[in-house]
């Protein structure tokens, strides 16, 4: 990536974490609980919905990936929902553990989010910039989570209930140039802008993957 | 006649309709569907179906709740729903005191008696038809064709309908679209952390609540045929026709019809012709329709899923010897995630 192609990169980013876009609410292909829902954004890519996001473990030097995390609002009260990356593994009786707002990993560390909170009006939504800085490629199999997390309930008892939505992040491992879906079914829809060009914002691949489809 | 359940279903989804109508006597119709857009729910209640806002323990050191996932029209995806616990730290007039804690080594995760059940399942497909016809006799004559020229629709694409599994378990209970397990339950042996007090170990012991997996879907197709084809067999004779996929919604007729159409020009039969002739109700497009015999394509795909599961965790708390009296309170925290 050139240098002005990196920084057209940069500028980008910091726009998206500037410009919190918030929409007409909208329910598609979104994991929710009954206050709030969570999804990668665009939720279909391709006509491929995605459940998870799918990280190339490679790219071309100087090319971060940048995504979007779509939370909305359910309620009819303004909401306050908190969004972090962490850690995620395969563990005991493949159950997938989450970690702890905090925890860490070689790839939670590379996982930057624009925001870590949002205060949501009753039924909106809005579109949380993303991104994976890329350097030196990503372990292979790596796992994490954008985890979306709701107030804490005001309960009177011994337990306080929290809910969260978990968004998995994978490396997916995908060879450059293909489309592929990763064992588990998730479309490397990344492989696709990356077989074409560089990566430099989300329109640009929304554009892609709208105009070229798969490779 | 049978009526196809949840057709509508089709409306709630926008399919593009690509036709590329060619010049054999087998026409091919290529369909460009969007993904099914459609939600996922989960929620946590008390027994008694109330929304669920903390939980008290009680005397007997244990409660049950229920935690539910229910699916509209979603993506066959599984899901995770797990439970980390902080330790409960003592608390007076608001105010925690975080030297003293009673460990989340001592709370565990179990389940009651009946921990899963299922509900409202139904399968959304989109069925494939093959169509084949001969024109006989004078309807041929007046076509302008010899008798027993054949004309076909191959690979059409009938209507996404979504056909309702319920009452239907019995044999099924292996190819749900999604079947539904309890975890194995335990003790949250490495604590979460605590809003107040921390003390978390970062990467906390996880107790699966419900855990929803692909199964195997070969029987599950094998009904979803069968359930297309009765609800299209209006005459009950165990065989379909055009008319009858029009009749019961199961075709959209007027892509139907342009198919029928191009069918009949490839197989020689001029469209002005045709056109004057059904002008002057000589000729029917049901009258053609009826010519058509349907053959269902094997089901091998869903392309979503609509349900409801429950599973009925209960959270046990055993209090370590010496803990001084008073009031302790930690944080259950409950996330579900998709495992694509």
């Amino acid at each position: 990536m050139s240098r002005r192609s990196a920084g057209r990169a940069r500028t980008t980013f910091v726009t998206a974490c500037i410009s919190l876009v918030v929409l007409a609410s909208g329910t598609a292909n979104a994991g929710q609980n009954e206050t709030f829902g969570a999804e990668p954004f665009p939720s279909v890519i391709a006509g491929e919905a995605r459940r998870a996001f799918a990280v190339p473990e490679r790219v071309a030097p100087g090319i971060d990936i940048e995504e979007s995390v779509r939370v909305y609002n359910r309620t009819d009260e303004p909401i306050r929902l908190a969004i972090y990356p962490t850690t995620a593994r395969l563990g005991d009786d493949e159950v997938i553990e989450i970690g702890d707002r905090g925890a860490t990993s070689p790839l939670v560390e590379r996982i930057t989010l624009a925001r870590q909170s949002v205060v949501l009006q009753p039924h909106a939504d809005a579109t949380i910039a993303m991104r994976v800085t890329m350097a030196g490629g990503i372990a292979p199999g790596s796992l994490a989570a954008i985890v979306v997390q709701g107030a804490p309930s005001a309960g009177s008892a011994e337990f306080d209930l929290v809910q969260r939505i978990a968004i998995l992040v994978r490396a997916s491992g995908n060879a450059a140039g293909r489309t592929e879906r990763s064992a588990g079914g998730v479309p490397g829809w990344l492989d696709v802008a990356i077989g074409v060009a560089l990566l430099a914002s989300y329109r640009w691949r929304r554009h892609v993957a709208a105009t070229a489809g798969p490779v | 006649m049978k009526t196809p359940s949840l057709r509508s279903a089709a409306a709630l989804a926008a399919v593009t309709l690509l036709l590329a109508v060619g010049i054999g006597s087998a026409e091919t119709i290529t369909v460009d569907a969007q993904v099914t857009t459609g939600t996922r729910t989960f929620a946590l209640k008390t027994l008694a179906g109330g929304g669920l806002d903390a939980l008290t323990l009680g005397a007997a050191g244990e409660r049950g709740f229920v935690t539910s996932v229910t699916d509209e029209r979603y993506e066959r995806v599984g899901y995770q729903v797990t439970a980390t616990m902080s330790n409960l730290y003592k608390v007076t007039n608001g105010t925690f005191d975080c030297t003293r804690s009673i460990p989340a080594s001592g709370l565990g995760i179990g389940f009651l008696a009946s921990p899963v059940s299922v509900s409202d399942v139904a399968g959304l497909v989109e069925p494939v038809w093959d169509l084949a016809g001969t024109l006989t006799g004078a309807l041929a004559t007046t076509l302008g064709v010899a008798s027993g020229t054949a004309f076909a629709v191959t690979a059409f694409p009938g209507e996404r309908v979504e056909h309702a599994l319920a009452g239907t378990f019995t044999g099924l209970q292996d190819a749900l679209p999604i079947k539904v397990a309890p975890g194995p339950g335990g003790s949250f042996t490495a604590p979460a952390a605590h809003p107040t007090c921390g003390s978390g170990a970062g990467s906390p012991t996880s107790r699966l609540l419900m855990n929803g997996t692909g199964s195997n879907l070969a029987a599950l197709f094998t009904w979803l045929q069968d359930a297309i084809m009765t609800a299209a067999d209006v005459g009950g004779d165990a065989a379909v026709d055009a008319a009858e996929l029009v009749a019961t919604g199961a075709a959209d007729d007027p892509t139907l019809a342009a198919a029928t159409r191009a069918a009949l020009a490839s197989a020689g039969v001029s469209l002005t012709l045709l056109d004057a002739l059904i002008a002057a109700n000589t000729v029917t497009m049901t009258q053609l329709y009826e010519l058509l015999d349907a053959t269902l394509r094997p089901v091998t795909a869903l392309v979503g899923q609509t349900g409801s599961y429950l599973a009925l965790p209960k959270l046990t708390l055993s209090i370590p010897d010496g803990t001084p009296p008073g009031t302790y309170r930690g944080t259950l925290t409950v996330t579900q995630v998709d495992v694509p």
